[in-house]
């Protein structure tokens, strides 16, 4: 209990930090909000109006603080660019992000895992170029290149899928599935290569250590040692990049998302920040800040339930 | 493990396949009931008080109606007003309302409709003005349920084009979320980032729409638009015309001068631009052929002026000769402006416009064959409004103005007191011609001091003019109908299948 | 010295590293042709004799851009990642092996610093210091600071309670003899593997980052440059966007190589 409630402190302290820095930065930008969304072709009395609805009276501070104020009531304000409601649009650029990130993931996982046993054992029999340089691929060919190429295969040559476009879960399965499938290929293929990458080196390191001779003496089964012993070990640096993964993915895949035209919070992201969209991006960063927060915290639960030893106190 | 991969991978095959069996028929012809659209930008605002978005508004057109409108020759022509009258003066402007018309909800257009969005526009209401081109409006009266009358402060020519914007349903001001117009397509839906839905208005006064339904998809990615209209999910839409070539068995590339206008600006009050034969050495210099080859795939007309030659009735079409490439001319113009050796110079370019930054590394080479060295300063877009644009805080830089359907607009710009004035050009000749025009009374006169006006800024070489890129659309062969406009106005409702 | 040669993961991996080098090496004495030379007539021409890798959207030679840019993109590339690692590896360390209090402190600036979109970060860096290498090569090494910094701290909280650390400890080693030649040694192989993944994100970043203007400033070519340049022509002329893929690829393909190699000569 008190554990959990020094917790909640603790991201309550990063969360307003994140939010003092961006809030000041924004002060620093060069760049007119009004004048940014309208843009020069637009009449002047435009520009005064929206300059109007901005509310950029008084200083710096007490617009902190009425923002601090409203945003602790779950009020975010109307976006300066969209006129709507800031939480109307996070919640509907979260559904996107939210289906294409733990769906990369999830096959980056069933990709990733496998592969990387099966990488560790080849290498470890002088084998596995082949592989190696396959999932090397993957971890360095520019995400929209790989986009391109499976909408190229898979929408074009072989009309399987949609190439753009989100279509909710609500509505209907199968399409759901089918708007997001390429898009989460796509990146599946960086991160499953990650994955394979970190695990296949870790396993064989982990199989070179004192304790894995120790126990390969005592003549237990080659793939038993593997299960019980030695992936524990291993899985501890993938399960760190895997929430770094997973952090960035929840961001929003901005790449990916532009490709595929999916509304998703990297789009919501950029445009915030490029019209200089203060209420937007001010939610954001939060939406950020805990998305982080929540993920470093789960890799760190996931720690000691691998492997018991490591205390975090 | 291995075998667990293989088993998700044929459940997502099965998945798919249940999509892909309904849809087999997308990659063969378009739907017939049905245009999608390709948009690179998202919609602004659907309420016409809030949008300025050059493709919000070419879109929203099918929604809303003003009491003129455009034709492809950029003619005023009427639409909720049959006709109208002008007084001796120029003072008062009589509208007669079409009869019959109805919103999309089934309320009838009065008189009262035009009264409110007027006030609004030129904010006589109360409210703070909308447009400050509506700044010469004095009173909107209702003389009767179909007649409207528009006094006005001073005469001002080009006021009917004002007459374009749209006429808004009085008192409601739900129109960002559910815009009720009286336009040939009524608002269905819109998903922010993602698409809008139009349907076709069956009530429509005018000549109804062919097509029933309006899809738009917002695409942002240049080749991903491609490979759409390649599947077939997207029938028509704008694409660089660099990238045509894989669409070309069922398509046709269209193209059309949109009216705007890139023009390299050299700020006036800095040096070394503040010394005309500079500027008219830099024109010399400017082989405008190999941009438009270069940044604009050779779809782009040469402007001479501020005023695009796609404005037929308006340009001045004596200056096509003026400032011909002639490096040795240039040279010459240098060493008299005490120059010998050339200088060094700054070109600040917002990034996000490819054409610009690639039209910049252009004139790089260009410009250094008469010994000016040109650096690039690409800028983040908002940084270059407030350095460039409000600040006048830059040496040289590379911009598309976009003209509206009034002449006199874009010249404007270039007249000392305006604060779009961010040339810094000043000309107190130029000055007495726009106020000759904008206080003129036919066409004309207007014509006339216009055309004096373009002359006076290219003799100075005020700016360096370069071209007016094409609009280009790729459209699906079975799609016929589609017509280009010099403002923003995307008409579905002339298009139809073949 | 000849364990070396014999081993083919390094053997691969220098030759590949030294491809590229050699490029960028040459750039600086030959070019075939001025990079920002533009020639509108041969825009997006194929590979040819006399360009070997074709020409860009401008009629440039992509080869002899390559040659320059490559020079920027490994610069930025390997000082970054060296910043982000000198700077994050030890924040790691301190708060893996540490624990409690510093980790929670360390962990919080971190969680902090991975808030932040990384666009925001070079724009503000750009606005106050102007676009430069400076402020791109600070804006990457923020953006690459936080991996280092979790994954050695992974390491170190796994490795700080096993036997081999204990009893170290037991012997009477001190903590930082205890860092550097007992942990540190065992992580080596993800600290590797951070880093050179962590130069094909700040490459596709750099990518990113130009796209807005806050990257190298045009016409000086890099890899981001050139890749988000290629982005839209992908389809009809792809060999504009395959000769910095390849090259890139080649880069850190090379980089694992050799280290997967100096590992296994290690044993």
């Amino acid at each position: 209990m008190l554990y959990l409630s020094r917790k909640l402190l603790s991201t309550l302290i990063t969360i307003i930090l994140a939010a003092v820095v961006t809030f000041l930065v924004f002060q620093i930008l060069p760049g007119d909000p009004a004048l940014v969304i309208l843009g020069p072709n637009a009449d002047p009395a435009q520009i005064a109006n929206l300059h109007q609805s901005m509310n950029l009276d008084g200083s710096a501070v007490s617009r902190f603080l009425t923002w601090v104020s409203a945003a602790a009531k779950g009020d975010f304000g109307t976006s300066y660019r969209y006129g709507t409601s800031v939480t109307g649009l996070i919640n509907n650029a979260f559904g996107v992000t939210l289906s294409l990130g733990l769906l990369g993931l999830l096959l980056s996982v069933i990709i990733g895992i496998p592969f990387g046993v099966l990488l560790a054992k080849q290498k470890s029999k002088g084998k596995g170029m082949v592989l190696s340089f396959f999932s090397q691929l993957g971890l360095s060919a520019p995400n929209f290149l790989v986009g391109i190429l499976l909408i190229s295969l898979f929408t074009v040559q072989i009309p399987l899928f949609p190439s753009m476009g989100y279509i909710p879960f609500s509505s209907s399965i199968s399409a759901w599935f089918a708007s997001i499938f390429l898009p989460a290929l796509s990146l599946a293929v960086g991160s499953s290569a990650v994955i394979v990458r970190y695990l296949s080196t870790s396993i064989i390191e982990q199989n070179e250590m004192d304790y894995v001779r120790t126990i390969r003496a005592t003549g237990e089964k080659e793939s038993l040692i593997l299960y019980k012993h030695v992936l524990r070990n291993s899985l501890i640096p993938v399960i760190t990049i895997f929430g770094m993964l997973l952090s960035e993915v929840l961001g929003g895949s901005i790449i990916i998302e532009n490709v595929f035209s999916l509304p998703g919070i990297g789009k919501l992201l950029t445009s915030s920040i490029t019209s200089r969209d203060l209420p937007l991006l001010q939610a954001l960063v939060l939406y950020l800040s805990i998305i982080v927060i929540v993920c470093n915290f789960l890799v760190d639960v996931v720690y000691q339930l691998l492997d018991p030893r490591i205390r975090l106190e | 493990m291995k075998k667990l991969t293989i088993i998700f991978l044929s459940i997502c095959m099965v998945f798919q396949m249940g999509y892909a069996s309904g849809n087999k028929e997308e990659k063969q012809a378009p739907v017939q009931d049905t245009i999608k659209m390709s948009m690179a930008s998202d919609i602004d605002s659907f309420d016409p008080f809030l949008s300025v978005a050059y493709d919000t508004q070419a879109v929203n057109k099918n929604i809303f109606e003003g009491l003129m409108t455009f034709d492809e020759n950029g003619n005023c022509i009427p639409s909720l007003s049959e006709s109208y009258e002008v007084s001796e003066d120029g003072l008062m402007y009589t509208f007669h309302l079409r009869h019959g018309v109805t919103f999309h909800d089934g309320t009838p257009f009065t008189s009262k409709d035009v009264v409110y969005s007027i006030n609004r526009y030129a904010g006589l209401d109360g409210n703070p003005a909308i447009l400050d081109t509506f700044a010469q409006v004095k009173a909107v009266q209702a003389i009767d349920d179909y007649t409207v009358a528009i006094t006005m402060k001073a005469a001002h020519f080009g006021f009917i084009y004002n007459m374009i914007q749209p006429i808004v349903k009085a008192g409601y001001d739900q129109n960002a979320e559910l815009p009720i117009g009286t336009g040939p397509y009524k608002f269905v839906s819109y998903t922010a980032g993602q698409k809008v839905v139009l349907v076709r208005n069956d009530s429509y006064w005018g000549t109804k729409a062919n097509i029933k339904n309006v899809e738009i998809y917002f695409i942002n990615d240049a080749a991903a638009t491609i490979s759409a209209m390649q599947s077939g999910q997207i029938d028509f839409g704008m694409v660089l015309p660099d990238l045509f070539a894989p669409l070309a068995k069922n398509y046709d590339l269209i193209a059309s001068p949109m009216n705007m206008t890139d023009v390299l600006a050299l700020n006036n009050d800095e040096t070394p631009f503040d010394n005309v034969k500079v500027r008219q050495a830099i024109y010399y210099a400017i082989d405008r052929q190999e941009i438009m080859d270069g940044a604009f795939g050779s779809k782009a007309v040469p402007i001479y002026s501020p005023v695009s030659s796609t404005m037929s009735g308006y340009v001045n079409t004596n200056l096509s000769h003026t400032y011909p490439l002639d490096r040795e001319k240039a040279r010459t113009l240098l060493r008299e402006a005490g120059y010998p050796n050339g200088f060094a110079m700054t070109i600040t370019v917002p990034a996000n416009y490819v054409q610009h930054v690639d039209t910049a590394q252009i004139l790089v080479s260009q410009l250094a064959q008469v010994g000016i060295d040109v650096t690039i300063n690409s800028v983040e877009w908002g940084t270059w409004l407030e350095k460039v644009y409000s600040n006048r805080n830059y040496q040289s830089t590379i911009i598309g103005m976009t003209s509206l359907i009034d002449p006199v607009d874009i010249l404007q710009r270039y007249t000392t007191q305006s604060k779009k004035n961010f040339y810094n050009y000043s000309n107190t000749a130029f000055d007495a011609a726009i106020d000759e025009a904008l206080a003129s009374q036919n066409n004309e006169s207007v014509v006339k001091s216009l055309q004096k006006a373009q002359q006076i800024v290219n003799d100075d070489a005020g700016a360096v003019w370069l071209c007016d890129p094409e609009m280009t659309a790729a459209v699906n062969k079975k799609l016929g109908g589609y017509k280009f406009y010099y403002a923003g106005y995307f008409n579905f409702s002339a298009m139809y299948y073949k | 010295m000849s364990v070396y040669f014999k081993n083919k993961s390094f053997v691969l991996g220098l030759i590949f590293i030294s491809l590229v080098f050699s490029l960028s090496f040459v750039g600086l004495f030959y070019l075939p042709y001025d990079p920002n030379q533009i020639d509108i007539a041969a825009k997006l021409q194929g590979v040819s004799r006399s360009h070997l890798l074709g020409c860009d959207n401008l009629g440039r030679d992509i080869l002899s851009r390559l040659m320059v840019g490559s020079r920027i993109s490994i610069s930025l590339g390997f000082l970054s990642v060296a910043l982000s690692f000198l700077i994050g590896t030890p924040l790691g360390a301190i708060a893996g092996y540490k624990g409690g209090k510093s980790d929670e402190v360390l962990m919080k600036f971190i969680d902090t610093l991975m808030s932040f979109p990384g666009i925001l970060l070079a724009l503000m860096l750009v606005a106050v210091l102007g676009p430069s290498f400076t402020s791109m090569l600070i804006a990457l090494t923020l953006m690459g600071l936080p991996r280092f910094a979790r994954v050695v701290r992974g390491g170190f909280l796994s490795n700080r309670n096993k036997t081999y650390v204990l009893s170290s400890k037991a012997r009477g080693a001190s903590t930082s003899r205890i860092i550097w030649n007992h942990i540190l040694p065992h992580i080596s192989i993800d600290i590797l593997n951070t880093a050179s993944i962590t130069f094909a994100t700040s490459v596709m970043s750099e990518a990113g980052l130009s796209y807005l203007g806050l990257g190298i400033q045009p016409p000086n070519p890099s890899f981001g440059q050139m890749l988000s340049g290629a982005q839209s022509y992908i389809l009809i002329a792809p060999h504009y966007i395959v000769s910095p893929a390849l090259l890139l690829i080649l880069l850190v393909l090379g980089f694992n190589l050799i280290g997967d190699g100096l590992r296994e000569i290690q044993q």
